[in-house]
């Protein structure tokens, strides 16, 4: 795993849309999306993907700079 | 203080959920047809064919937070004992006399008709090229049927695109072999299937009243964000705290593969050239097609500009 994800709280109005694309790793809290386990780079990116409010920022594990999705 | 939320759509339900979240421990009603569910995945997923899961929470939410579904439509206040109302009850598709047996696309019913209709089209015909209507020509050519796209204004796109931004829209919908009929009246149309989607007319609302609040598309907003920040906002209002903070509005949609997504309002602004909207040299919107990654530094752009 290279990527990791971090949500953007003030902007994720909780679409749901990163829990259909990555349904073991985020869930609904409330109505704020929260990432509850680890997820393959291809599933944090498609969650951001799909994320309609982008809210949902790919960084590199590494350097924790952005990545584009 | 007993609350009554009028209407089970996006709006109540995200005020049942603040209301909750910020400990309002008294009674909360909430009427309408049936329990809320998430309307945008009807002109997208459910026209590929799919049936995702369209409700916001199960059945049990209701129970664990004590939020009281009654299944029955509201026309009066009245009869109602409550502190606090939300009139949140949507909109309802406009409706065209010339074309009595046209579909229209509002509800999971009208979805699964449309669906089921368009599986024996082979020309479908759209009155309006609104969001609705340019979503549903995208799931139309994709299933490999023909497509006319009708708007009596000319550049039905810049109302999603901007002002002057509409082109490349235009142009996605040319590229997928959509005729469209922009401009003018519809003319004879030999369409099989006609979807008419011109729009949409508040739902029923009583006249204003001390303690009746209001939130989603009944206040002419027409978006997924606004009926969500609208909700949320009259929660707070209705336990007499601050709205939140006012964020740039976001609007999205899919298309032909393309994720566009709308950050500010670019009414009465003017096109830069790139998607991006100023006024008296201020950034006002900023479009983005497939790059959702930019979403956040429109929003900081946007909020730096205000
Ligand atoms: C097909 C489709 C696609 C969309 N796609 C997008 C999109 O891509 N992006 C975007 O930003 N927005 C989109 N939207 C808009 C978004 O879904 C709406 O803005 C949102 O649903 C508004 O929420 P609401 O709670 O105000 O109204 P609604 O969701 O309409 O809920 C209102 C509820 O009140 C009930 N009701 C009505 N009258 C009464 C009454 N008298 N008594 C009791 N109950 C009543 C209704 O049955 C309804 O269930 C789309 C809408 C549709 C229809």
């Amino acid at each position: 795993m290279t990527l990791i994800a971090q949500i953007d709280e003030s902007a994720c109005l909780g679409h749901g849309d990163c829990v259909h694309v990555a349904p073991n790793v985020f869930i609904l809290e409330g109505d704020v999306a929260e990432q509850v386990a680890p997820g393959s780079d291809e599933a944090l990116r498609n969650a951001a993907r799909a994320c309609p409010a982008g809210a949902i920022i790919i960084l590199d594990a590494d350097t924790h700079a952005e990545v584009d999705p | 203080m007993r609350i009554v939320l009028v209407g089970a759509g996006l709006a109540a339900q995200r005020c049942a959920e603040t209301l909750r979240q910020l400990g309002h421990d008294g009674p909360i009603a909430m009427y309408g047809d049936e329990l809320p569910y998430d309307r945008p995945p009807l002109s997208k997923d459910f026209l590929k064919g799919e049936r995702p899961e369209l409700r916001f929470k199960p059945d049990a939410w209701y129970r664990d937070n004590d939020v009281d579904f009654v299944q029955q439509r509201v026309t009066s206040l009245d009869h109602l004992e409550f502190d606090r109302a939300l009139i949140a009850t949507g909109a309802e598709p406009i409706t065209l006399d010339a074309f009595p047996h046209a579909l229209t696309l509002r509800t999971r019913q009208d979805a699964i008709a449309l669906d089921e209709a368009l599986t024996s089209t082979r020309h479908l015909a759209i009155i309006g090229a609104g969001l609705i209507g340019q979503e549903v020509a995208s799931a139309a050519t994709a299933r490999g049927i023909r497509t006319t796209l009708v708007d009596l204004n000319p550049r039905p796109f810049d109302a999603l695109m901007g002002p002057g931004g509409g082109d490349r829209l235009r142009a996605l919908h040319e590229r997928h072999g959509v005729e469209l009929r922009l401009g003018q009246n519809s003319g004879p149309l030999n369409a099989d299937t006609i979807l008419v989607a011109v729009g949409v007319k508040p739902a029923w609302r009583p006249d204003p009243a001390p303690g009746v609040f209001h939130a989603g598309d009944v206040t002419g907003s027409a978006h997924w964000e606004a009926a969500v920040v609208g909700g949320q906002n009259a929660a707070r209002r209705m336990l007499g705290l601050q709205p939140k903070p006012e964020q740039p509005p976001l609007v999205w949609s899919d298309q032909y593969g393309v994720r566009i997504q709308r950050v500010g309002d670019p009414r009465g602004a003017t096109h830069n050239g790139d998607l991006t909207y100023s006024q008296s040299g201020r950034l006002k919107a900023v479009v983005l097609m497939n790059e959702p990654h930019r979403v956040r530094e429109a929003r900081r752009d946007l909020k730096e500009a205000a």
